[in-house]
């Protein structure tokens, strides 16, 4: 079943041209097409075929890695598929220019060879029309919107059809047949490609509308009121690199947020964020350059390349390891859109100024729910009468200091049975335990009552015993909450952590036994994201690190061919013989019968004029040590010994002198 | 594990695990997932063409690769692709081909591993030619029973993994190869003209001995575009014996002398009165009533009978093993091969012969000398099972009740167990001269035992090695 003359040529141009990868496919049908004008054909054994079928083998996981290591991951699987009739170009040649009608399917398993006697090892492949479909698929997985497309694929499918029509069916009625084939297929597609549309706005909608609360990013969802032990996992989302002698910032703000409502929820007034400018060295500049400046390796993992930063508050630059979107909100959050799978940055960051945008008068609202509460305290702390920020602050710090301790554990008495408090004004008044994002709630809230704005912030707590060698290991666990409080006299915002530190909260941030082996498989994870998502073009060397892997592949395939002619060459005759025993003295022997008259017959075997000339000479033994020494050096694949090469000579010697001086034959 | 052996099977029987209720069903839940799945293995084989796999694997691969139709044009190539496949898998359930009739012409006997020609006559009724039609043979279900699929068990199963013999799939495959009996290829049928017969040459190459049964004949048509094919059953159901393989043998010499064998010609020769008179004597005790010569009797008042020449001729003994502890066995299978072999060597002699094994029962059939014919002997043969339900001694007081009459005894044995040896060596010590061949797996060293003086006797034949072996004989 061959293909019929073009088709696989014109599958090819069809591929190249809707990949953008013309130039190669042009040499590449020609090259194919060739073959049917060429008589020449290689002669591969099977084991040849096996070696070509390990090569496309190489060229496809190669071509896997590569695509993995220089792409984006989604674009990946579609990028694999376009490039899919590279690797196995290889072994549709050995088809077209070898001796093997079709392939048999040993070639292709390990475990049929190991079974050679299974009834699926003794058939065949013919690899061309597979070939083809191949080309199909690799041309549909393009973008590239063309009205050409579609008759393009119609057409080629049409042509390979045509050469399989069974001829019980007349040309017109068939080509009826797959003219409604087509418009079906035209319309179908048209409808398909609507319902796709239709069904993914449907779906996202449906999707927004189940998970709305957990998956809103304006949104910050507090565990405040929650009874329970709260748990983290030591799981490391942060890697910090201090410059050398410098220490990490002590938080890592990735949330900020200025409206507290539901007794549990913080949340952003306005979210819009706007894209900030990266230049093309990869540098993004978030505000003016510091005078005192410090600066930190980040590294962090970005689920699908998006993803907000956790940064040093008064970051002004950062320079990044691969073309990033960056964007921006009025709280100072910057969060990336377009990236890589792993951040590498380093932030530049000092004191001052910030992004986030001045106190406005939502940083001074207090829910209704906790004003009563909020206003017991603040007059217990006199805080209305305080007229300078500082001492405001340095109360309030106090405050929590001396009366609060830190808690994990949230119990009933945090609740109030009556319903009356919040569990906020719980905390404040009676409980007087919780956790970090306890004591940042009520902080904005309590600086907010005292006349200065105020905002929660997320993030983590870089721990100092988190150090390895110059890294700072930031986890899960180390979560924290804190307020950001805007000092009106110097106009800039700052961190204001109230949660007291606490032994409880040091026992529970303990690592586990288990932490060491998980960290070393992270870490491992972790620097092959690091090499993966370098700024080096390493793509293009491990594309060559492919090159001696293909070449010896190929040196396999034909060094056997090689080695066979080298080995002729270097015969004791100097003559190059076309097939095994080509030189055997037999042929002189032959010649030399031929010339006494006692020449082997047209189409006589070998055998019979053996019997023929046994009559004529004295010893047949000698005479048989001829045909059959030549025999087997014909085709004995093992060959023969020198010592029976000698022999043959020295028979066809014996044997021609006696048939030389025998009487009758010199009357001849 | 071990095999057990003669003596020890009973007690090996009471051993041998009872299975539970649950491993029942599995069994069951197992054999009924297997057949379905073979039955529609088989429906897919036959119906969908090389062509229409690859389309149906491009219209999948098109539609996974084209499930966002924002990022690739592939949903395109699938619509086409599966409007195609919706159309021609429409189109083939229409055959047209029902006005066709077959009628298959096979042979009385085929042998295993040898392709066996027959023909069929095709004769199109219908007024329209039929064109691009294929021919497919449909033999008898392959698929096991469940009794044989719980029961009998993959040579070197006891190897496989865990897993392997608790799902018994390589059983289940096996158990299939094995009662697939033939390799038959789908023919293709040249255009069928209205009104006419077409007769059409087709082959096949039985597997195994036995009889071949045909279900009946499958005519395939095309759908318009060569994807999937519409089949019509006509039933035609017929059976053709297949013989055992048989090795060639040159003519070798047996051991033994001619031997006086009870009745003569007369029972040497089927029809006719062939029997030399030699004298009228007094009538002896257990003579037979149709030899007193009644005349003589009339004239003397005694019985007299008549006396004829004493007829002494070789008679052989070909004594098949068939005792083998498992269900199946492929040194079994050769050890037939070997005994049919040996049939139709000695059959060329003038000489008498008498197949002995024990199926169900005890079997002595006789041929040579116009008793019977080789093909007889081949037909039994062909049928011959393993016995797993008597003991060896069955056979052995067989062969011994008939040992008076033997000349010599060939024995095909599956083992060369000290059951056997003893049962040689009680032969030899009646005089009867005994040639033995071994059947084995392996080309280990066999000790000869009784047969040690005659070593010329004793012939091991390794699986691999049964042709050579025999041939050199």
């Amino acid at each position: 079943m061959k293909t019929p003359i073009g088709l696989l040529g014109a599958a090819l141009l069809f591929w190249g041209w809707q990949c953008g990868l013309l130039i190669w496919a042009v040499p590449m049908a020609i090259v194919l097409e060739a073959s049917r004008f060429l008589a020449t054909r290689w002669e591969f054994s099977s084991g040849d075929l096996k070696r070509i079928w390990n090569l496309c083998a190489v060229l496809f996981f190669g071509t896997g890695i590569v695509l993995y290591s220089s792409e984006e991951t989604v674009r990946v699987p579609l990028k694999f598929t376009q490039w899919i009739p590279f690797p196995f170009f290889p072994m549709m040649l050995a088809q077209a220019y070898g001796n093997w009608e079709k392939i048999p399917l040993s070639v292709f398993s390990w475990f049929l060879r190991r079974n050679p006697e299974t009834p699926i090892a003794k058939k065949t492949l013919n690899v061309s029309y597979l070939y083809f479909a191949l080309c199909l698929l690799a041309a549909s997985a393009t973008k590239l919107t063309t009205p050409l497309f579609y008759p393009g694929v119609v057409l080629l499918i049409v042509l390979a059809l045509v050469a399989n029509r069974p001829a019980r069916l007349s040309v017109s009625l068939w080509v009826g047949l797959i003219t409604i084939v087509a418009v079906s297929g035209h319309f179908g597609h048209q409808q398909l490609h609507m319902l796709h549309g239709n069904l993914e706005g449907a779906l996202a909608r449906w999707f927004v509308g189940l998970f709305s609360r957990q998956m809103n990013m304006d949104e910050s969802q507090t565990a405040i009121g929650r009874v329970g032990r709260i748990s983290l996992s030591g799981r490391i989302v942060l890697r910090l690199e201090p410059e050398p002698g410098g220490s990490p910032p002590a938080l890592l703000r990735d949330g900020s947020y200025d409206v507290f409502y539901r007794n549990t929820t913080w949340r952003n007034s306005q979210n819009e964020f706007a894209t900030v400018f990266v230049d093309t060295n990869d540098v993004a500049t978030l505000q003016e350059p510091k005078a005192l400046n410090f600066s930190v390796g980040i590294a962090s993992y970005l689920s699908g390349g998006r993803g907000e930063l956790s940064l040093p508050h008064g970051s002004y630059e950062l320079h990044l390891n691969f073309p990033v979107v960056l964007e921006t909100n009025r709280m100072g959050i910057a969060r990336i859109q377009e990236g890589p799978g792993l951040l590498d940055m380093v932030a530049y960051y000092g004191p001052g100024k910030s992004r986030d945008a001045p106190g406005s008068t939502m940083d001074l609202e207090i829910p209704k729910q906790e004003k009563a509460t909020i206003l017991q305290i603040a007059r217990e702390l006199n805080l209305g009468e305080e007229a300078s920020e500082r001492k405001k602050l340095e109360k309030i710090a106090n405050f929590f200091r001396d009366h609060f301790s830190y808690s994990m554990e949230i119990t009933r008495k945090h609740i109030d049975s009556s319903g009356q408090r919040t569990p906020l004004g719980q905390f404040l008044t009676v409980a007087r335990s919780g956790h970090c994002e306890y004591f940042a709630t009520a902080t904005v809230l309590l600086l907010r009552q005292a006349g200065i704005p105020a905002r929660y912030a997320t993030g983590y707590l870089v721990d100092e015993s988190e150090r390895r060698g110059k890294t700072y290991f930031v986890r899960e666990r180390d979560a924290h909450a804190w307020a950001m409080v805007f000092r009106k006299e110097k106009g800039i915002w700052e961190e204001f952590d109230t949660t007291p530190a606490s032994a409880e909260r040091e026992v529970n941030l303990a690592p586990s036994s288990w932490e060491r082996i998980s960290d070393f498989f992270a870490n491992l994870k972790f620097q092959f994201a690091k090499w993966r998502w370098s700024k080096t073009s390493y793509s293009r060397y491990l594309s060559w690190l492919l090159v001696p892997l293909v070449l010896f592949l190929v040196w396999r395939i034909l060094a056997k061919r090689t080695r066979q002619r080298l080995g002729s060459l270097t015969d004791s005759t100097g003559v190059e013989p076309v097939w095994p025993g080509s030189d055997s003295e037999f042929y002189q022997f032959d010649q030399k019968m031929t010339a006494l008259g006692l020449g082997r017959l047209p189409n006589e075997p070998t055998r019979y004029w053996q019997q023929r000339l046994e009559f004529e000479v004295d010893d047949p033994a000698r005479l048989a040590q001829i045909f059959e020494v030549h025999h087997r050096l014909r085709f004995d694949p093992i060959g023969v010994t020198e010592k029976d090469r000698h022999q043959l000579r020295s028979s066809v010697e014996y044997c021609l002198r006696q048939f030389e001086a025998h009487p009758a034959i010199k009357s001849v | 594990m071990p095999l057990p052996e003669d003596g020890e099977r009973a007690w090996w029987k009471c051993f041998h695990r009872v299975p539970d209720v649950e491993t029942i069903m599995f069994q069951r839940y197992l054999f009924h997932n297997y057949r379905v799945f073979a039955a529609l293995k088989y429906w897919l084989k036959r119906r969908i063409t090389p062509a229409g796999w690859l389309v149906l694997g491009a219209t999948l691969a098109a539609a996974a690769l084209g499930v966002d139709t924002n990022s690739s044009l592939a949903y395109q190539t699938f619509t086409f692709l599966f409007c195609l496949v919706m159309v021609s898998a429409i189109l083939a359930c229409w055959s047209g081909t029902s006005k066709i009739v077959a009628e298959r012409i096979l042979p009385r006997f085929g042998s295993a591993q040898e392709r066996l020609f027959y023909s069929f006559v095709f004769r199109n009724n219908s007024r329209h030619a039929q064109r691009s039609l294929h021919a497919y043979e449909e033999l008898i279900d392959p698929r096991p029973t469940f009794t044989q699929f719980v029961e009998t068990a993959e040579p070197g199963e006891e190897r496989r993994n865990w897993l392997d013999r608790t799902y018994h799939y390589y059983r289940w495959n096996w158990l299939l190869a094995q009662n697939t009996r033939a390799e038959i290829e789908e023919q293709s049928l040249a255009d069928l003209p209205p009104g006419l017969d077409q007769n059409v040459r087709a082959e096949l190459l039985p597997l195994r001995r036995g009889v071949l049964r045909f279900a009946g004949v499958a005519i395939a048509s095309p759908d318009p575009f060569g994807l999937f094919r519409s089949l019509r059953k006509i039933p035609a159901p017929q059976s053709v014996l297949i013989l055992p393989k048989r090795y060639v043998i040159p003519p070798f010499e047996l051991p033994g002398t001619m031997k006086y064998q009870q009745g003569g010609v007369s029972m040497a020769s089927a029809i006719g009165e062939s029997e030399e008179f030699v004298s009228l004597r007094e009538y002896r005790p257990g003579d037979p009533l149709r030899r007193i010569h009644w005349k003589s009797f009339a004239k003397t008042g005694k019985p007299i009978v008549k006396e004829f020449q004493e007829e002494f001729f070789v008679r052989h003994a070909l004594i098949l093993d068939t005792f083998s502890a498992h269900a199946h066995s492929e040194v079994f299978e050769e050890a037939v091969s070997v005994a049919a072999s040996l049939a139709f060597t000695i059959q060329n002699q003038d000489s008498l012969l008498d197949l002995m094994f024990v199926g169900p029962q005890a079997y002595c059939f006789t041929s040579g000398r116009g008793l019977g014919h080789t093909e007889q002997l081949l037909e039994i043969l062909a049928s011959v099972q393993i016995c797993r339900e008597k003991e060896f001694e069955t056979l052995e007081n067989l062969v011994l009740e008939h040992a008076p009459q033997i000349s010599g005894c060939i024995c095909v044995f599956l083992e060369w167990t000290e059951r056997r040896k003893s049962f040689v060596q009680s032969l030899k010590s009646r005089g009867t001269p005994v040639m033995v061949f071994v059947v084995t797996e392996t080309d280990a060293p066999v000790d000869p035992g009784p047969m040690a003086e005659r070593p010329e006797n004793f012939h091991v034949l390794p699986m691999e090695q049964v042709a050579t072996k025999l041939a050199a004989l």
